[in-house]
């Protein structure tokens, strides 16, 4: 099983108890009032069976908070994912912590910052530089890139997942788009895993077609879901914090009461994803502080109400067009904030320019980012070895010195993380060096990794079988004439 | 009687509550309208558009003048009778491509264009082929413009634009994109004759397209 990173000192909180009670109970009276819409006539019928007032005619469902209550204490606290080894194997729970790289569209320039379209040995490639960072427990879906040169775009998800399957042993997150949930969920039974699968909501309060095939797709699948809202706030939210809260919260809810009522206690991993608005543009503002407050009072509302693992996704996409300060600062301010309120997973590492791209350079230093904000949460020992009273005293005043003692030489590694990118360098040995940056540190870690690195490959059996499945996935989309 | 200038301020500055009155007054003051319409709304108008480009207004300001905007031209059209083109510079078919749920920017695009005196029929979300295909049969619109958020949807572009085809509208057509992934290079590869990178130069460029 991975490790991830163990919780050892208590997530901040930025709620007092009434006002999760306050935002619990606004969440339960657009829950029951409003409703929620969900764009498919079967999981309709199943919450009308369970108690929700149903308008099939408008698709949207009214939910009872005891049914919403009892569908929350219904989903795990904790839960076990497969890998395609066992020391992949995911624990999700609320005390640890696991990193996963963010999707982009395009490959990134770092020289220029532009973009350009991946090919699928670029995609293998980007898989496998993923797999060999210490800190990436996770793979996305579509992931990293979710456009390449030589797929045919309805193609993608699949093709992608088996890419994912071939170049590395962790496990996934499964898409919803165009159906792909059928391959997907496919590819990873061949591959001997099981996937996080997403049910993604279209705010306002509402679970478009897709987004609820995919989940009873990947629930008679036995996989965990990874139920997401996905607003903008002051777009398809409210434009405060507070009121992004709330309509969050209740899409969540929904998903869950939904999932609970189809399959009890299947394992939920509450996604936050809620950015706001840039008003001058209509662009995403990632990066920005209402972001890190959400976040914030998702991960204390989901962790002590209702006991449900989160994840946090807003640390996923800086502004930042480069590999600079900005993006490292847009990103890192929202994972730090994100660990220390309690995630249970962040996206981070890779991500540059919004959406639209990744960068296998940008994730060798991400994961050195994540290996130093992950340490936060583990906090750091006190006992008699750690705080050495009996050394201080041998050692004395000055000219005493801890250097060459056996205390220092066994515990300076385990006290702070070592990273392999950023420059450490005296400012002469750095100039005799010919100046390197954090990126020409990464330019060489990314060659190292490609070198060395080889993930488990899949059995000829499991090849095969994944073969197969894309055959069928392109006849599947010839056939609606989207190929 | 209030001025045109008052009525211009009042789009302007989004104040949709007032408009009704002062439109309503100027009317029935002997107003024309052709002189609300273009010296007083459509200029109020552009002045958003130009100002939300620059960055001296926001979105919101943007979206409430818009709201202003309509409150007048529903006090107007009835009154217009055969003169319509007074108030429409043309037609515009506009959706978000199939399988994509984004319509924020799509919105945009629609508040800009009325603005500048478009008709636009908005088809919604996540858009069939073939509701793209009735639509142009239904409107006989100048432009059709696709929308999309999702590099994964976009692909979805080149099958509307061969339903049109299939059809037999596409000569009768000027087709438009846009969306967060779309680019210039994008609207080349696929004959796209109209793309704006962001919503407030999409009208600009509508205009462009249709006085060549």
């Amino acid at each position: 099983m991975r490790k991830g990173f163990t919780r050892k000192i208590a997530p901040v909180k930025v709620l007092s108890d009434t006002q999760i009670e306050y935002i619990h109970n606004s969440s339960l009276e657009v829950l029951e009032k409003t409703g929620v819409k969900l764009e498919s006539e079967r999981a309709l019928k199943i919450l009308k069976e369970n108690g929700c007032i149903i308008d099939f005619e408008s698709k949207i469902a009214k939910f009872p908070g005891w049914l919403v209550e009892e569908s929350v204490r219904r989903a795990p606290s904790s839960f076990s994912v497969k890998a395609r080894i066992p020391e992949d194997d995911l624990r999700i729970s609320m005390s640890n912590l696991y990193f996963m790289p963010a999707a982009g569209a395009k490959l990134h320039d770092e020289k220029t910052g532009s973009l350009s379209v991946a090919t699928l040995k670029e995609n293998d490639q980007g898989v496998k530089i993923c797999d060999g960072l210490d800190a990436a427990d996770f793979q996305a879906s579509y992931c990293p890139y979710f456009e390449l040169k030589d797929i045919e775009p309805v193609m993608l998800l699949a093709e992608s997942q088996a890419s994912i399957a071939r170049n590395s042993t962790r496990v996934s997150r499964g898409a919803q788009a165009t159906d792909s949930f059928i391959w997907e969920a496919q590819i990873a039974n061949a591959a001997g895993k099981q996937l996080i699968g997403t049910m993604e909501g279209a705010a306002p309060l509402c679970f478009p077609e897709d987004a609820v095939n995919a989940a009873f797709e990947y629930m008679d699948n036995g996989f965990p879901i990874w139920a997401t809202g996905g607003s903008i706030m002051g777009g398809s939210s409210p434009v405060t914090i507070a009121g992004a809260t709330v309509t969050n919260n209740a899409e969540i809810l929904a998903a869950i009461t939904f999932i609970q009522c189809y399959r009890p206690g299947n394992a939920v991993l509450a996604n936050d994803f809620v950015v706001p608005m840039d008003m001058e543009s209509g662009n995403l503002f990632f990066g920005a502080i209402g972001a890190g407050f959400h976040q914030m009072a998702f991960n204390q509302i989901y962790r002590e109400l209702y006991r449900i693992p989160t994840c946090n996704a807003m640390a996923a996409f800086p502004n930042s067009k480069l590999i600079d300060y900005q993006n490292a600062f847009e990103k890192t301010h929202l994972a730090l904030s994100a660990a220390l309120s309690g995630a249970s997973m962040i996206a981070f590492i890779g991500s540059v320019s919004q959406e639209l791209a990744w960068s296998p350079l940008q994730a060798v230093i991400d994961n050195d980012a994540v290996n130093i904000i992950g340490r936060y949460i583990e906090g750091f020992e006190i006992n008699d070895l750690t705080i050495a009273s009996d050394l201080i005293a041998e050692v004395g005043p000055s000219p005493g010195s801890f250097l060459g003692k056996k205390h220092t030489r066994e515990n300076w590694r385990r006290e702070s993380y070592i990273p392999k990118t950023f420059d450490r360098l005296s400012y002469q040995d750095w100039a005799r060096s010919g100046k390197p940056s954090v990126i020409d540190k990464a330019r060489n870690s990314v060659e190292e990794i490609i070198k060395k690195h080889r993930p488990q490959p899949l059995s000829e059996t499991q090849e095969n079988q994944i073969q197969g499945i894309l055959k069928e996935a392109r006849k599947y989309y010839e056939k609606k004439g989207l190929l | 009687m209030p001025s045109l200038k008052e009525i211009h301020d009042a789009v302007a500055s989004g104040n949709y509550k007032d408009i009704g009155n002062l439109v309503q007054g100027a009317i029935d003051s002997g107003e024309t309208l052709e002189n609300i319409i273009n010296n007083a709304l459509s200029s109020a108008m552009l002045e958003v558009g130009d100002k939300f480009g620059s960055g001296d207004l926001y979105m919101p300001d943007m979206l409430l003048a818009a709201k202003a905007m309509k409150v007048a031209m529903e006090i107007i059209k009835p009154l217009l009778k055969g003169s319509e083109h007074l108030s429409e510079k043309g037609t515009v078919v506009i959706g978000t491509v199939k399988g994509d749920l984004h319509d924020i920017g799509k919105n945009l695009v629609i508040t800009m264009a009325e603005g500048q005196g478009f008709k636009v029929i908005d088809l919604g979300i996540d858009v069939d082929f073939q509701v793209f295909v009735d639509a142009i049969k239904e409107h006989n619109p100048n432009i059709v413009a696709f929308s999309g958020l999702l590099t994964t949807t976009l692909a979805n572009i080149p099958e509307h634009i061969r339903a049109i085809e299939d059809a037999g509208l596409r000569k009768s057509v000027k087709l438009a994109v846009g969306g967060a992934p779309v680019t210039q290079h994008f609207a080349d590869m696929y004959g796209i004759e109209i793309y704006s990178p962001d919503a407030s130069g999409a009208a600009k460029e509508f205009l462009k397209v249709l006085n060549k």
